[in-house]
């Protein structure tokens, strides 16, 4: 298991696409979270503070879901799973070491684009959210894993479509395009909100619990168990299908 | 379950359904080691998607195909049992040679000097930084070659290797897989083209639409599939080929020439003679192997049916 971990990580590494799109993630955050910040007045409630902070995190999540997406489908679009499914032929392992550097790679970088943005924020914000007060460590360490999760996510996505445009596509409809429709839903819509998984999910990257939001460890939760639907499927496909 | 104690490769009742279609039919078969066995078959004869089922890439519809008397999934080290070389262009564009055959070996916890060594092997030292996308196909050939000899396996089994080569890089290829079964290796590796046979493999597995044609010694099939002939050409055809067949002699005419069949030439020159019948030809013809094989996979052709309505 080592070993195939060791090998997905020399993967992820050596194509230009991963560096590119972590890069893309953490400017798009950053940027409209400075945006964001810079016109946050004294007096405003940490909880708005770092709501600012962290803003262009749904920028930036677009980002991550090419980085998720290429890392299963990168293979499928060159034909390399056949080459590296004939050195590494036992597929539970091969998919386990991909998903874990997926999260890995995801999370840390997740992390590192959440803690920018929200020192970025604070640095342009007129209010301050110290790390110390209540609930703001958990959200900007939330962003981390909402990011870490979200790469995860697309990541079984990826390996259900195995075509990266597709798989990109279904990714930012499921987490973007459908949460915006249901606002045409009204009452129906506020609920699907509240447990729609990568909706769910964002609720870890709020200070306090917001209306019409699970509390955050609950939505995380909600977010995992639909990432691990997602990977179950992924699973059912990968090791039945011909390469 | 009885397996062959020898067979490195070992195929019973192999067979693969997409639909409808049956691409490879009830196929059984064993790759010995110590010898090269060509796969051979016309283009869409299965030779392709039975060896997928081999590494476990394609799963079978029926039967099975062990490696090693088991599984592929289940081989120790991968890489020390099959080295394959399946497709040459299966290989991310992105990288550079080297990373690529880090990864593989990486996967199989085999060090980063045998990269290196395998990359000297095929002459690609100095090619090793440069992305995979900007390859030849003879370059590319090479990578997938090196990618195979990386785990030093007891089984190499490469699909159209020569494919696209240049007659320098065909020699090559055929040279380095005798020395390999030399070597005491199991050697598979598949054409659709005899003569690219011919001085490689010791060992015939013929396939036409997914079934076994041949399974046989290469010397067994010229001998069994020549049509070695006499050729006869005479100003008295008609009168002299009833001479012959009166012997018992098998004759065919093309309207200019015999071809006798199951006549010593020395008996036909005698008959000649004494039925006073002048002779402008007479002369022993062998058919090429490349013929043999045409007509063996002739009825397995696939498209033969369809072509002009009239087969």
């Amino acid at each position: 298991m080592t070993n195939a971990i060791a090998s997905e990580w020399l993967k992820i590494r050596t194509i230009r696409s991963t560096l590119w799109a972590l890069l893309a993630a953490a400017a798009l955050t950053v940027g409209v979270g400075v945006l964001a910040s810079s016109g946050t007045v004294p007096g405003t409630p940490v909880d708005v503070v770092v709501s600012d902070n962290l803003a262009g995190i749904i920028l930036g999540q677009l980002a991550i879901c090419v980085f998720g997406a290429l890392a299963a489908t990168s293979e499928y679009a060159t034909g390399m799973i056949r080459t590296s499914l004939s050195v590494l032929p036992v597929r539970g392992r091969m998919m386990a070491a991909k998903a874990i550097v997926v999260t890995a790679v995801g999370l840390v970088a997740g992390m590192v684009i959440s803690f920018l943005s929200y020192g970025a924020g604070q640095a342009v914000s007129q209010a301050p959210a110290g790390l110390g007060e209540p609930g703001v460590l958990r959200a900007v360490l939330g962003g981390g894993l909402y990011l870490g999760m979200l790469g995860l996510f697309v990541f079984g996505i990826g390996m259900i479509v195995r075509h990266s445009a597709a798989a990109i596509t279904t990714a930012i409809g499921a987490i973007m395009i459908l949460p915006i429709a249901t606002y045409a839903l009204g009452e129906n819509g506020v609920t699907f909100r509240k447990w729609w998984p990568s909706q769910a999910g964002q609720s870890i990257m709020q200070v306090s619990a917001q209306q019409g939001s699970l509390s955050p460890w609950v939505g995380y939760g909600v977010f995992a168990v639909g990432t691990a639907a997602v990977l179950t499927a992924a699973w059912l496909f990968f090791s039945r299908r011909d390469a | 379950m009885l397996r062959s104690v020898g067979g490195m490769i070992v195929a019973e009742h192999l067979t693969k359904r997409y639909g409808p279609k049956v691409v490879v039919d009830d196929l059984s078969f064993t790759v010995e080691p110590g010898r090269v066995t060509g796969f051979l078959g016309p283009n869409g004869a299965g030779k392709s998607t039975t060896m997928r089922m081999v590494l476990g890439l394609d799963r079978p519809t029926g039967g099975r195909v062990t490696v090693e008397g088991r599984p592929f999934a289940e081989a120790a080290v991968p890489l020390n049992t099959v080295g394959a070389l399946l497709d040459a262009k299966a290989v991310h564009g992105g990288r550079t040679a080297r990373n690529h055959l880090r990864i593989l070996a990486r996967a199989n916890g085999i060090p980063r000097s045998r990269v290196e060594e395998v990359l000297d092997m095929v002459g690609m030292a100095d090619t090793a930084k440069k992305r995979v996308k900007g390859f030849s196909l003879g370059m590319g050939q090479r990578l997938g070659i090196a990618a195979a000899l990386l785990g030093d396996p007891r089984t190499l089994m490469f699909d159209e290797p020569v494919n696209g080569l240049d007659p320098e890089g065909i020699r090559w290829i055929r040279d380095f897989l005798r020395a390999r079964a030399a070597e005491g290796r199991a050697v598979f590796v598949s054409s659709h083209l005899m003569s690219e046979m011919q001085d490689t493999a010791d060992h015939l597995i013929v396939i036409g639409r997914g079934k076994l044609v041949a399974d046989c010694s290469m010397a067994e099939f010229i001998e069994r599939s020549s049509r070695n002939h006499i050729r006869v050409r005479t100003p008295e055809n008609v009168r002299f080929a009833q001479v012959l067949q009166n012997t018992g002699a098998t004759v065919e005419s093309d309207g200019e020439a015999l071809a006798v069949t199951q006549l010593p030439i020395e008996i036909i020159g005698e008959l000649a003679a004494r039925h006073g019948v002048t002779l402008h030809e007479l002369a022993p013809r062998s058919a090429s192997l490349e013929q043999a094989f045409m007509e063996l996979t002739h009825d397995a052709v696939e498209y033969r049916a369809t072509v002009g309505g009239t087969a």
